[in-house]
């Protein structure tokens, strides 16, 4: 079951109905036998069973953690994490080193036999896992309690709204609402519903036509080269945005249907004027994990302290103490790109190709600011900024290009491909033999203008400085920002709800059941 | 500040915004109504089956024969020459690759509005196990009244990636097609399309003589699939309920083959069950039919000429065994077929000289 099928809206609308006949505990019990239907209909029974054992696992370490003395609490700790990030391991990481012989062979142009295992991954193991690992860390490090409520944790661990591609929620923020008695609101009908149906936009009418162009260019390299794997490339990264986000909004929507405020996965992305911050905009829950679970309690290590003094010795002051930075990023960004699957492309394409932007950014930032000082240069100069945001966007673009691609070798090809000339694209004829209908074209570019105003407007209402760490929670919502009066937003909502229902990519003769993140 | 912005955006309460999302709502479902109406297929193009289903309930009369099965029936059989050489009422509930399970549910639907003396029911769709193309599913339900019959129909044929929501909302079907919309889409969106068929018979007056087929592939069995001889079951059931005589029938298509094997189940299941079983395929000469001159797509189908053959040999079989009536002498129901006969005759002419002139005929160019 996707998001975008009938079986998912009819369990929404049955779920809420529910929902808000019963009071207090009952409705988390809506809640949880709503998200053991999905996971059963999207998943079958062993990603049931399996989701059900991680949450097991942890309520209960939680309660021993609590309970225990500090030894014993270590021990806890380690014996369920080692638990919960072993079946993350076996489910999505045992072909890695087949994977990784495979590409080592065939960038040398190597034969080499190797026959991926088949093991079904339970449903949003990705997700899950760091979810629970998040909260045993949390308990762990007494930021929070343990669990009391076996239904309220057993809903934060299935909730079908981001069990299958997030976002990453932390049990600290999503225990308070769930304790409460969540009343029904018209204003939570009307911001979700607007945010529903702005998510159904970004996906059924946009990122679906995107693929025509990504899925025909790309599904034939030995044709298509030049200009056309540019543009490819481009509409690759609108379409992963379109699609990863759009899911964000249907889930974040939907989640304000039920009173319940997820956290916010997406911030205008490619507003970016760096990598940096186009990773603090993208996928944010992902990227917060990694910092505050990894990154930071890493860089407190004694060793990171022995490595900066040590990076100091070596470079001297300045550039020295950022050794232990420059070492923590490879590290985190190596398995944040893991995280996303054991290929090689994953790891490149979302780990280290941005870890090698971070590190040069790092040490040419001294450069940076002799350039500024001696041409006078105004950051904040408009075409300097649209100029810091077009770099950004070739920059992450090329990450994507080997995101999308099944081999090293293909990205190669792809990157190699690129700097053939072929104009072919800017002729009519072969502009129009990519498959795209006139008619649709035209949905497609006035689809992307209304996605940029909707964007520029949501960036307007935005406090920059708090991208990523206040995690959205005390703001206005989605709806709210966008547009202030409620009548201009259910006009706007009325709008998307046509235009979803007849420009959409869905139904018979499409296939636009599934949404890309939902593989990992 | 706060106060200024709640002076220009004054607070909206909970029900404000419940009817304000209330009329909203009301006035898109108006619109997609309106939309859908215009979106849905009119079947006015190369394509005329997808009428056939709709077509049925425009009928005046009753029939005293009721034809059913797949592309087999409504295009060998003239329910016209039926008419004019016999007076015989008849009317062909068949669709493109129509199955054995939704001919049932056809017939059972046709039988709270009528009980004809006979049901023919072309037996090839026996061979079928379950439907392939989804645009052959929608023909045969988008024009069919909705009834338990439609629900049961839908459910027990349509295929894995079809949806019931989307019979049940055609707009989600359809929705993409504002892309191809024609003049025709928007004239017959509120207003009834000309009747395409005649009484459910699709003419063909073009010609294109019989050629070998590619010999089929031998099956390794070449049982009938074990659903379609549970609604063969139920059909024989209903029909016997109903004091109806079921009469199976094997058109003469030459493609796809018809083997000796299926010819022997249809025989059992016919004697078995006490039925009269045609087919027609060893009948050809006695029907007189020429496959280089009855035939308008090599051999699969008969032309208009083929078909008015098969019913000339048909009808004295029919109201011989079973007493079906010539009702030409009823002033009222002559005055209707009549009228379908001119326009049958008319529409035969047209194509006759068309193809006579061009070699083809240009409206079905396209298929």
């Amino acid at each position: 079951m996707s998001y975008t099928s009938y079986g998912f809206l009819m369990l929404v609308l049955i779920s809420l109905l529910l929902y808000y006949s019963f009071r207090g505990r009952f409705q988390n019990l809506v809640l949880l036998f709503a998200s053991i239907l999905f996971i059963l209909w999207a998943g079958g029974l062993s990603s049931l069973f399996f989701i059900a054992l991680s949450a097991a696992i942890s309520f209960l370490a939680g309660i021993a953690m609590d309970r225990a003395q500090a030894g014993r609490k270590k021990a806890v700790y380690v014996l369920a994490m080692l638990a919960q990030g072993g079946m993350l391991a076996v489910f999505k990481y045992l072909n890695f080193p087949g994977y990784t012989m495979l590409a080592l062979h065939e960038l040398r142009g190597l034969e080499y036999e190797f026959t991926a295992m088949e093991l079904a991954a339970p449903l949003g193991i990705s997700f899950y896992a760091l979810m629970q690992m998040g909260y045993l860390t949390d308990v762990y490090w007494g930021r929070i309690p343990h669990a009391s409520s076996p239904v309220s944790y057993g809903v934060f661990s299935s909730l079908f709204l981001h069990i299958i591609q997030g976002p990453i929620d932390r049990y600290g923020q999503l225990a308070g609402p769930l304790s409460e008695r969540r009343r029904f609101q018209a204003e939570n009908l009307l911001n979700g519903l607007t945010r529903l149906l702005w998510g159904l936009f970004k996906k059924l009418v946009l990122s679906e036509r995107l693929a025509v162009f990504v899925n025909g260019i790309y599904g034939d390299l030995e044709v298509y080269n030049g200009s056309y794997l540019v543009f490819a490339a481009i509409c690759y990264s609108l379409q992963l945005y379109t699609d990863f986000s759009g899911c964000m909004d249907m889930v974040l929507g939907t989640g304000e249907l039920f009173g319940i405020r997820l956290t916010e996965n997406f911030k205008q992305p490619f507003f970016s004027r760096s990598d940096a911050e186009f990773w603090r905009r993208w996928h944010i829950s992902l990227g917060n994990w990694f910092r505050d679970y990894l990154m930071y309690p890493l860089l407190r290590t004694e060793a990171f302290k022995r490595l900066g003094k040590f990076g100091k010795k070596l470079f001297g002051k300045k550039q020295g103490k950022k050794l232990p930075l420059c070492v923590g990023l490879f590290i985190v960004w190596f398995l944040l790109g893991l995280w996303h699957g054991g290929m090689w492309t994953f790891i490149i394409g979302s780990g280290l190709l941005h870890c090698t932007y971070m590190i040069l950014a790092e040490i040419f930032e001294p450069a940076f600011q002799r350039f500024y000082k001696a041409t006078g240069l105004d950051r904040e100069n408009r075409i300097w900024r649209a100029f810091q945001m077009l770099r950004t966007f070739v920059l992450v673009s090329a990450g994507f290009v080997f995101f999308r691609s099944d081999s090293l070798t293909m990205a190669f090809q792809i990157f190699r491909g690129m700097g053939t000339p072929n104009g072919g694209l800017f002729t009519a004829e072969g502009f129009w033999e990519l498959g795209m209908a006139p008619a649709d074209l035209w949905v497609l570019v006035l689809g992307l203008l209304l996605l940029f105003a909707v964007s520029r407007k949501l960036e307007q209402t935005e406090e920059i400085a708090s991208v990523g760490m206040e995690e959205g929670r005390d703001q206005a919502s989605f709806g709210e920002r966008l547009l202030a009066v409620p009548l201009h937003r259910a006009v706007f909502a009325t709008a998307l709800f046509l235009m979803v229902v007849l420009w959409g990519f869905y139904g018979q003769g499409y296939d636009a059941a599934s949404f890309i993140y939902s593989r990992f | 500040m706060e106060e200024q912005r709640e002076k220009k955006n004054p607070p909206v309460s909970g029900a404000g915004i419940l009817r304000m999302l209330l009329i909203l709502f009301l006035a898109a479902a108006a619109f997609l109504f309106f939309a859908q109406r215009i979106l849905m297929p009119k079947y006015t193009g190369s394509v005329i089956e997808g009428c056939f289903t709709e077509e049925y309930y425009r009928e005046e009369y009753p029939h005293e024969l009721l034809i059913i099965g797949n592309c087999e029936s409504y295009e060998n059989i003239s329910t016209m020459e039926l008419w004019e050489e016999y007076g015989i009422t008849s009317f062909i509930r068949g669709n493109s690759n129509q199955l054995i399970p939704q001919s049932y549910y056809l017939l059972r639907e046709a039988l709270e509005y009528e009980t004809p003396k006979v049901v023919l029911l072309n037996i090839q769709a026996m061979t079928i196990p379950e439907q392939d193309t989804e645009s052959y599913n929608r023909m045969v339900f988008d024009g069919m009244r909705w009834s338990k019959n439609k629900l049961e129909a839908i459910l027990e044929t349509k295929m894995e990636e079809e949806h019931l929501t989307e019979y049940l909302f055609p707009l989600l079907r359809y929705h993409d097609r504002w892309k191809e919309l024609t003049a025709e889409d928007f004239r017959y969106a509120f207003q009834e399309r000309p009747e395409r068929s005649y009484n459910g018979y699709y003419l063909r007056a073009d010609i294109r003589p019989y050629t070998e087929f590619p010999a089929e592939r031998r099956k390794p069995d070449y049982t009938f699939p074990e659903n379609n001889y549970e609604y063969l079951d139920r059909i024989e059931a209903l029909c016997r309920e109903k004091g109806i005589a079921l009469v199976l029938m094997k058109a003469p298509s030459l493609y796809p083959e018809w083997p000796e094997p299926y010819e022997e189940q249809v025989e059992a299941y016919a004697k078995e069950h006490g039925l009269l079983y045609l087919n027609t395929l060893e009948e050809a000469e006695a029907i007189g039919l020429d496959f280089f001159t009855d035939t308008y797509d090599e051999g699969l189908h008969l032309n208009v000429y083929g078909a008015e053959k098969v019913s000339q040999w048909l009808g004295p079989i029919l109201k011989e065994r079973y007493g079906l009536s010539d009702q030409r002498s009823d002033s009222r129901v002559a005055a209707v077929y009549n009228e379908k006969l001119d326009r049958y005759e008319a529409e035969k002419e047209a194509q006759r000289k068309e193809f006579e002139e061009l070699g083809y005929i240009s409206k079905f160019q396209n298929d």
